[in-house]
């Protein structure tokens, strides 16, 4: 129930500008990720693109990792992040809170998805087998682990808390497959890229674990600035993103490493779809309360 | 198995080619995607800084008309961009933009309807939204495209080390298959020829025990038939004493004696193809045997056929009876000379050969050095079934009364008692050819030291008469190397004018018996009479016949036959001077 409150909260309106934030021109960049892996596995995977955006801006960068979605919404909010890579849902909000700008995307993120998981042992076929068995998603705020998997859930005809015996939500998407491959839940929704780069770097291992079912594509994550932040900054840090190329050789580990095979500039819109899942679940929330 | 590998390398490489052609077409979609996308955000941006242009000035009718007119134009510029990307994405069957494409459709058709409205700033602000978007298709078709040439470069890179070890194991295969199908091959071939040999060996085998036997029946025969025959001889010769005065009686016994001595000749015969003729081995060198024997078989074989006799100059020393081997060059010589009626070509070659085990023609034969000779002519030749039996007992081509059939097996016995082989190649019309490998002895030199320096050595003068000049020459140097003084001549009358005319001592005449000047019995009376301490000795190349004619027959001087060696008639002299 806290989960689908912070949905219609989300909806109701979008929260007063923070005045005291203005425009700035640091010479630190302060860039926060989010959570949405353990700490290691992002500073790893985060590494070479911080490097790469140093020397292409001539910026000193800090990587902040928080340590959960609502942490790093509010180190946002608070102008702590100059960027940050959010999900959909998290943009949304940061949106809605502090007028957060989208810069740009992954080719991926414009048709991204989110995988079923289960055990390699089990033989069921559909998420409509698993009616009584203990169902996990990622994080509450999660697009890919939650919100999105929701919206296809209900608008295919399947009330998660409903549905499923018992409902859990995981701390990122790789506990959530640990979870599955562990038989700790009987079935998971994560993120599908995350899902993918576990197995093939051995994380995750196929003998163990199986994925079920794909749901539709959607916009996910996106690199979005402060709206106070220079902007010739922003051009900046944008032009860097867009200049990586997978024919050179040199930035081919560093796309490698982000699941991309190249950056798009963003818009608002993009995140249209989302935002109208989250509308869509509000209104299903309000004539179902229970 | 080379087929195979070809067939693979060929399969795999279309398939590797088919796959990088696929990919090489989908990068070259995206690429006109990204061009066409390229296009419309060009046209976008005009559109754009138009309407910025209007933004910031006040309309005016014409103004107003220029401004909807230019608007219209990159409008309908824009449509057409879309609708070449809509087209490049039905021809390459790609929807993975679609959802894209079908936003910027979406959103242009929005464009259009405001601009109908002529509601500017919400014209400006989805023109801007569409531009994003548009730029947003063109990265995703130019990361698409880098990818499949990305794709394409790995796949390439993974193919030519296949490519290069298919093409090594294509080699290899090849090669092995080379030596393999050498192998077998040469295999096949060196069994072969082992079967040959085999059957040859077996072949002659059982030649050789068809010969046996039949030598030891005819041995048997040979020897209770010589005893008959002394018995015959013996008492023909006694009833030829006692019947003295009854000269009828005589002659008639005498015809009995005379075919009973030439039916001894026969079993003579017989036994030495049957190895039971006693044999008395000595060393000898081959080459000076067929030299000696040479103006002999000039004679034998006549005008009308070429004799050409080669002997190497290396030493070819023998062990064998002498006598006996003259007896299987003469056979040999004179079956030449009958295979030869209208005239032809014999050459007979003697010479120093090594034999190895790759000689499969040889036969049985152990590896060694022998003495080869060789007896070819170019006559009638005999046929496969002729030739099988030519060495038979009994066996013979030539015409009734002419032959015996015992002339080749004689030279077979002889020369497998030697421990020799003998084979025989022949051709109908082609002529025929005998070789015969005999031991070569290493006693050589032993043997003449013995001999030159114990026996046959001396100190006193000899007279050699004699009108061959080669027999004067060849008779002077060897019984001067023995120590004698030769003195020669080269016939009767020269004889006699050396015996008158020299003061010293003359101690043996050694004298041929047909000269052209005078006869070898005239001479040697005259000599004799005028050195009454020589001793005389004749020498004489001719049948007995001849020889009894010229008067030498039955007088007490010793007559020895050519040809003979020179440690015959040195033994002689020995002797006749002891």
């Amino acid at each position: 129930m806290k989960i689908l409150t912070l949905i219609l909260a989300m909806t109701v309106c979008a929260c007063a500008n923070d005045d005291d934030r203005k425009s700035s021109a640091p010479d630190v960049i302060t860039i926060g990720v989010l959570p949405d892996q353990n700490k290691s596995d992002l500073t790893r995977r985060y590494a070479p693109l911080m490097d790469y955006l140093e020397t292409e801006t001539g910026l000193d960068i800090v990587l902040s990792i928080p340590s959960d979605y609502e942490e790093f919404l509010d180190e946002f909010n608070a102008g702590h992040l100059q960027l940050a890579n959010f999900g959909g849902m998290t943009f949304i909000q940061a949106e809605q809170k502090s007028q957060a700008v989208p810069l740009v995307m992954r080719d991926i993120d414009l048709q991204f998805t989110s995988c079923y998981i289960i055990n390699a042992s089990d033989g069921r076929r559909s998420v409509a087998e698993f009616e009584g068995e203990v169902f996990s998603f990622g994080p509450n705020l999660s697009t890919s682990g939650h919100i999105m998997p929701r919206y296809f859930l209900i608008t295919g005809g399947i009330v998660p808390e409903r549905f499923f015996s018992s409902v859990q939500y995981s701390s990122g998407h790789d506990q959530t497959a640990k979870w599955v491959s562990d038989e700790i839940v009987a079935i998971g929704v994560a993120n599908c890229d995350i899902v993918q780069s576990m197995f093939d770097d051995g994380r995750l291992s196929t003998a163990k674990l199986r994925i079920l079912e794909t749901t539709p594509p959607y916009p996910n994550y996106v690199w979005a600035t402060q709206a106070s932040l220079d902007l010739s900054l922003k051009h900046l840090l944008r032009d860097a993103f867009l200049g990586l190329d997978l024919t050179n050789p040199m930035h081919l580990p560093l796309l490698k490493a982000q699941g991309a095979g190249g950056y798009l500039p963003a818009g608002r819109d993009d995140f249209e779809d989302i935002r109208a899942a989250v509308r869509e679940l509000a209104s299903l929330v309000q004539s179902d309360p229970n | 198995m080379v087929i195979a590998a070809t067939a693979l390398l060929t399969t795999l490489y279309t398939g590797q080619h088919a796959e990088l052609a696929a990919q090489d077409r989908i990068a070259f979609y995206h690429l006109a995607s990204s061009a066409a996308s390229q296009q419309l955000r060009r046209d976008t941006r005009s559109i754009n800084l138009v309407l910025q242009a209007a933004a910031n000035t006040t309309e005016t009718a014409a103004g107003g008309f220029s401004l909807t007119a230019r608007v219209s134009a990159a409008l309908h510029s824009m449509q057409a961009d879309l609708i070449k990307l809509r087209e490049l994405q039905e021809q390459y069957a790609d929807y993975q933009f679609s959802s894209t494409l079908g936003r910027l459709t979406e959103r242009f058709g929005a464009i259009m309807h405001l601009h109908t409205e002529a509601s500017m700033d919400p014209l400006l602000e989805s023109v801007e939204a569409f531009e994003l978007n548009i730029e947003q298709l063109r990265r995703l078709h130019m990361i698409a495209a880098a990818n499949e040439l990305a794709s394409i470069e790995a796949q390439a890179r993974r193919v030519l080390p296949n490519m290069a070890i298919l093409m090594a194991i294509l080699i290899v295969t090849c090669v092995v298959g080379w030596y393999v199908t050498r192998l077998l091959r040469e295999s096949l071939v060196n069994q072969k020829r082992a079967e040959e040999a085999l059957a040859a060996s077996v072949e002659r085998m059982h030649h050789m025990q068809k010969l046996e036997a039949l030598g030891q029946l005819v041995g048997g025969v040979a020897h209770d038939f010589n005893n008959l025959l002394t018995a015959i001889l013996g008492q023909a010769s006694l009833l030829e004493d006692k019947s003295s005065r009854d000269e009828p009686m005589r002659q008639g016994l005498s015809e009995i004696s005379r075919a009973a001595e030439q039916a001894a000749l026969l079993t003579k015969q017989l036994l030495t193809f049957s190895r039971r003729q006693p044999i008395e081995p000595k060393i000898v060198d081959l080459n000076n045997l067929i030299r000696d024997m040479e103006p002999i078989l000039r004679r034998l074989i006549g005008e009308d056929i070429k004799l050409t006799v080669r002997c190497d100059d290396t030493q070819n020393t023998i062990e064998l009876d002498p006598g006996q081997f003259h007896q299987v060059i003469l056979n040999l010589a004179v079956n030449s000379r009958d295979a030869l009626p209208d005239g032809g070509e014999i050459l007979l070659t003697a010479e120093h050969v090594q034999i190895d085990s790759d000689d499969h023609r040889r036969g049985d034969m152990v590896n060694g050095r022998y003495a080869k000779l060789a007896v070819i002519d170019n006559g009638v030749g005999m046929d496969k079934k002729t030739l099988d039996r030519a060495f038979e007992p009994f066996f013979t081509t030539k015409q009734k009364g002419r032959g015996t059939g015992l002339g080749l097996a004689t030279v077979h016995g002889i020369i497998t008692a030697a421990n020799g082989h003998i084979f025989v190649d022949s051709n109908p019309e082609k002529g025929t050819c005998f070789e015969i490998y005999l031991p070569s002895s290493t006693r050589y030199a032993e043997k003449v030291a013995a001999d030159s320096v114990s026996e046959l050595a001396g100190s006193e003068t000899v007279l050699v008469v004699e009108d061959e000049e080669q027999i004067r020459t060849l008779l002077q140097g060897g019984l001067g190397s023995l120590g004698y003084r030769v003195l020669t001549a080269s016939g009767g009358t020269e004889g006699l004018e050396i015996c008158g005319s020299r003061a010293e001592s003359i101690d043996a005449i050694v004298s041929d018996v047909v000269m052209p000047d005078m006869n070898g019995a005239a001479f040697m009376k005259d000599a004799l009479d005028m050195r009454p301490d020589a001793v005389g000795i004749y020498m004489s190349g001719y049948t007995d016949d001849i020889v009894l004619q010229t008067g030498v027959g039955g007088s007490a001087i010793p007559l020895i036959n050519k040809p003979f060696e020179l440690d015959e008639l040195a033994r002689l002299i020995r002797d006749r001077l002891n």
